[in-house]
């Protein structure tokens, strides 16, 4: 309780100094609306995708992400959140409390490919997934990819989430400054050489353990994050563009002198685009990433640290060709270097690693075009060769009292077509279709229901083979004449081949040989996805909801019997509503529902040397209590000539329904079984408020 | 709703004993730590009203023998919902132990506690296998019996955590015929005032120059926020009891940390090739053991805080 206590004052103390800032701010700006910005505020509202194009999109599973919109929708703190926005569609998920990332039609965090500007993302999240990498201040545009993908992305096995960053405006400089309750965070963009050069720049930074430390019993405790991006833009002429993009993501989170805990994402792209003519385009882009976890211990004479990294080192090259009009062609040719260290482990002077790389390259052709009227398709083939690099510079091995395992070379090759097709019933009614493989060499391997900074993974090896989904779906997309309205269903099925999970009784720090103590098998999934939407007058808004199961059978786990996923979720429901009350008060709200979470839990118990132990039965044969929440923010705009500013107050959790984060036993003698079935919650009540500058 | 009182961590810490977290190999050290830190965040917890599923009991053998002697303990599990000392040991089942190293066979009987019981001990670097037999099936395990190890130093300090000051328990062992080309297990096992506080699991991996520590955090300083199966009080007697183990007890038991079933110990077959019986696990473990104690007094004042590095 005197958490809570503190948590309210310090909400207070931050909501005068905002308060204090805005009125600073405020001083000298006559409140005369500018009709020049408004309609430039209005524009930004509209773009996105319109319940037309929905309609017309010739890729099936697509959602080309209203960014302005969902920036609208309540969040946690304050913190406009990309990834907890796209939860609230058919099909998505977020991990739940504890985790950062999003599930797609059942599929884990780690089978999705997450990119910024072409730079491949690992972990995108921040301090336990409270917060989401993405500074929506900073993104252009963003576009997820749930069904059969295009055959111009591949790594990846459920789902693709593709942003940009914002390019810096060519004209004039704008800016912003927000400090919420967690976090403040700083954008400005523009121009460096009208029309030809122009930069922008956003970074973030929590200050939660500022005010922890006016807290006395918490003054060692650390918790952090910042994170950074620029762009640089670079138009020589009219058939060049030249897009620099950087980006870099950090948390600490540490007792000072015991323990800390360090991640993040440093990484950086090169993006040309060259358009020699109306009709032919290439698309070169350069880019790498490195994500680099770490964790350590330090008392008395124990002094552990174990380190981890994802490099990523790829080119990318793509023509596109408009062969008639209506009649395109792609082709793309892809190369990527990753390096994968699944653990380098320090301990009292013992020293364990394991590194693998791996080459990867990718030839890829589509053809998206209208055969017919009415008719559109996307048909693609992606050819993928994986070669496994065992010589010294990519392959090192050390372990306690064992050399190198014998690691034979092996190339993979998978060709992996992809269909897609829109038959356009009417100017208010599509039918889509859509069959597509996929395969990833990354595999996530995680301990718990969620993604952790610290999941280790396995990288596709001699023994360890790709990751391979075959998807099918089908759709129908309707809409009123005049947009107003409109609506969704569709249905998959996915199976899913060389899926990996730990050992029984093996967790991520068994041994450092991964492939030693995981075990690979099946899976399959499938579902159906409801959407209608609200999309003009003062009340705006959806509902979205999912039905779906998802399985794995791994032999050598629950006795090589099919068994649910942990990322299988029975109903998904998301109702969202955005309400314009005036020009300058926007209220909005969204409630989720999410059915419990698989759970392995005790049949019987028994004791061993008088310690209390379980055994199990069956895996994920429970399940968690379901999850559901309420979020409101309400969102007062003022416009002013050369400022506008925005207050954004909201509360996460509204009704405070502690959702399952854990669910544990433990030994209790007041009742009569000697055993409690425990469950902890992340959350309570959060409420938040922030300021916004924007000039 | 109540707080998270932090030293309650969920399955995830493997921590087997009072429902603390004591040892502390990376995947604990992550686990305590993100939770002591999300602390932070307004959270809670409360009971659940859980339906276990039904099942069968299954066949737990505690056995070990030593240089003095041979025990094995006999029983069956209990439903979630029952408590613990509905446990009964079961007295008619034909238990014996063989040396595999000399060849010789000898029985266990069931005393008045209905513990079976030898006086024939173990012999060091001897295999043993231990047979139960019961209910028309055959549970079996072999173990080796090790040289003892050698308890160098035990010690408390005091850390600060965000919620609290813990007291940590270090104690530094070495083994006798540790090689850093083989990894060797071991079982470590805490008790306060002569009851089972804690236990866990360790590999020489970890081990430098061959020297293993083991460490575990204990009790809070604020007694009065701390659960009385952890509290360690001014006075008590902390006794750490060490003995190498067979890679497959490793293993079981790092699975139960784990709260997984991992690898059984004991091989179960039928008796007769006649009977319907099916094969069902055997719980439980077998251990050749020549066990090194070391105790010490729990004094909280004159306890230091463990130097940061």
């Amino acid at each position: 309780m005197n958490s809570c206590k503190n948590i309210w004052r310090i909400a207070a103390l931050i909501t005068m100094v905002l308060w204090s800032v805005a009125t600073m701010a405020q001083k000298g700006d006559p409140a005369i609306p500018d009709s020049l910005r408004e309609q430039q505020l209005e524009e930004i509202v509209v773009t996105g995708m319109s319940a037309r194009q929905r309609i017309e999109e010739g890729q099936v599973g697509v959602e080309r992400l209203e960014l302005s919109r969902m920036a609208l929708t309540p969040s946690l703190g304050g913190e406009t959140d990309i990834i907890k926005a796209i939860a609230l569609l058919p099909g998505v998920r977020s991990e739940g409390d504890g985790g950062g990332g999003f599930e797609v039609r059942g599929g884990t965090a780690a089978q999705n490919l997450v990119t910024l500007d072409g730079i491949p993302l690992f972990n995108p999240s921040h301090v336990m997934g409270i917060f989401s990498t993405f500074n929506d201040r900073a993104l252009g545009h963003a576009s997820l990819y749930k069904g059969p993908f295009p055959a111009a992305y591949g790594g990846a096995v459920s789902g693709v989430l593709e942003t940009s960053l914002a390019a810096g405006d060519m004209e004039e400089w704008h800016g912003a400054g927000t400090i919420g309750i967690l976090a403040a965070k700083i954008n400005g963009s523009g121009p460096i050489i009208k029309d030809r050069l122009s930069l922008a720049v956003a970074a973030r930074r929590s200050y939660v353990d500022a005010f922890l430390k006016m807290i006395p019993k918490y003054r060692s405790t650390v918790m952090n994050f910042y994170d950074v991006s620029a762009k640089l833009r670079f138009r020589p002429s009219e058939r060049h563009l030249i897009d620099g993009s950087f980006f870099i993501s950090h948390d600490n989170m540490a007792i000072h002198n015991v323990m800390g805990f360090y991640w993040g994402n440093l990484g950086a792209s090169v993006n040309w685009v060259a358009t020699p003519s109306s009709s032919l385009r290439f698309t070169t882009t350069v880019a790498l990433d490195r994500f680099n976890p770490k964790m350590g211990m330090s008392v008395m004479d124990m002094n552990e640290e174990m380190r981890e990294f994802i490099h990523s080192y790829s080119v990318n090259e793509v023509a596109q060709v408009r062969i008639a009009a209506g009649h395109n062609l792609d082709i793309g040719l892809h190369s990527e270097l990753l390096r994968v260290m699944s653990g380098e482990w320090t301990a009292n002077g013992s020293f364990e690693k394991d590194i693998r790389s791996l080459l990867g390259n990718a030839l890829w052709i589509n053809y998206s075009g209208r055969p017919a009227e009415r008719w559109e398709m996307n048909v693609g083939v992606r050819f993928n060769l994986s070669s496994v690099l065992t010589s010294p510079a990519f392959r090192e091995f050390i372990a306690v009292g064992r050399t190198l395992p014998a690691a034979g070379s092996h190339t993979y090759f998978n060709p992996e077509p992809r269909f897609s097709l829109l038959w356009q019933l009417s100017d208010s009614q599509s039918l889509k279709a859509g069959v597509g493989i996929a395969s990833q060499n990354l595999h996530a391997i995680r301990s718990g229901t969620t993604s952790f900074p610290f999941d280790r993974y396995a990288l596709t090896s001699d023994e360890v083979r790709p990751e391979r989904t075959v998807q099918c779906s089908i759709g129908y997309t309707g809409m009123t004449t005049d947009g107003d309205w409109d609506w969704s269903a569709e249905g998959y099925f996915r199976r899913m081949s060389n899926v990996y999970d730990y050992r029984d009784g093996k967790n991520s720090f068994s041994d450092i040989n991964l492939q030693d103590i995981i075990l690979g098998g099946r899976g399959r999934g499938y579902g159906g996805e409801f959407m209608i939407r609200k999309n003009t007058g003062r009340l705006t808004g959806w509902i979205s909801y999912t039905i779906s199961r998802t399985q794995t059978r791994i032999d050598g786990i629950n006795d090589g019997k099919w068994y649910d996923a942990t990322s299988d979720r029975r109903h998904d429901l998301a109702i969202t509503s955005i309400f314009r009350l005036t020009d300058r008060w926007n209220l909005s709200g969204s409630w989720i529902f999410s059915s419990g979470q698989p759970l392995t839990a005790p049949d019987v118990k028994y004791t061993v040397a008088g310690v209390t132990c379980y055994y199990y039965s069956a895996r994920n044969s429970y399940r968690t209590p379901p999850t559901h929440r309420l979020d409101l923010s309400a969102t007062y705009t003022h416009k002013g000539p050369k400022l506008t500013y925005q207050w954004t107050i909201g509360v996460f959790n509204a009704y405070c329904r502690y959702n399952p984060y854990v669910v544990y036993f433990r030994d209790d003698p007041e009742k009569p079984s000697g055993t409690c079935a425990v469950q902890q919650a992340m959350y309570g009540i959060i409420p938040s408020v922030s300021y916004t500058l924007q000039f | 709703m109540k707080p998270i009182p932090f030293d309650y961590i969920p399955n995830l810490t493997g921590c087997k004993g009072n429902p603390a977290l004591r040892n502390l190999p990376f995947f604990r050290i992550f686990v305590v730590g993100i939770i002591s830190l999300s602390f932070c965040l307004i959270s809670c917890e409360k009971e659940l009203d859980f339906k276990y599923h039904d099942i069968p009991p299954l066949t737990v053998i505690e056995a070990q023998v030593t240089p003095e002697k041979a025990t094995c303990q006999v029983s069956l599990t209990v439903p979630m919902d029952s408590p613990l000392s509905e446990a009964t040991r079961l007295t008619d089942a034909t238990v014996y132990m063989t040396d595999l190293t000399t060849g010789e066979t000898f029985p266990l009987y069931p005393d008045s506690e209905g513990v079976f019981k030898s006086r024939e001990g173990g012999v060091i670097q001897h295999d043993y296998r231990l047979s139960v037999e019961h209910a028309g099936l055959l549970h079996s395990a072999e173990a080796r019996m090790y040289p003892e190890v050698k308890i160098i130093s035990s010690e408390f300090s005091w850390i600060k955590m965000p919620y609290d000051d813990v007291a940590v328990l270090q104690c530094r062992y070495r083994s006798a015929s540790y090689s850093p080309d083989s990894e060797e297990c071991y079982w470590v096992k805490v008790y306060r005032n002569g009851k089972i506080y804690q236990w866990s699991e360790q590999s020489s991996r970890t081990s430098q120059n061959g020297i293993m520590t083991f460490f575990a955090m204990t009790t809070r300083r604020d007694l009065d926020a701390e659960d009385e199966k952890t509290a360690l009080h001014a006075g008590d007697k902390i006794t750490i009891s060490i003995s190498r183990i067979s890679r497959a007890m490793h293993d079981y038991l790092e699975a139960l940390s784990n709260d997984s079933n991992g690898p059984a110990m004991f091989v179960t077959s039928p008796l007769s090739a006649d009977t319907n019986v099916s094969a069902r696990p055997c719980l439980g473990y077998f251990i050749a053991n020549t066990p090194s104690s070391d105790s010490l007094i729990f004094h909280p004042d004159s306890i230091s805080y463990a130097s940061p590095h």
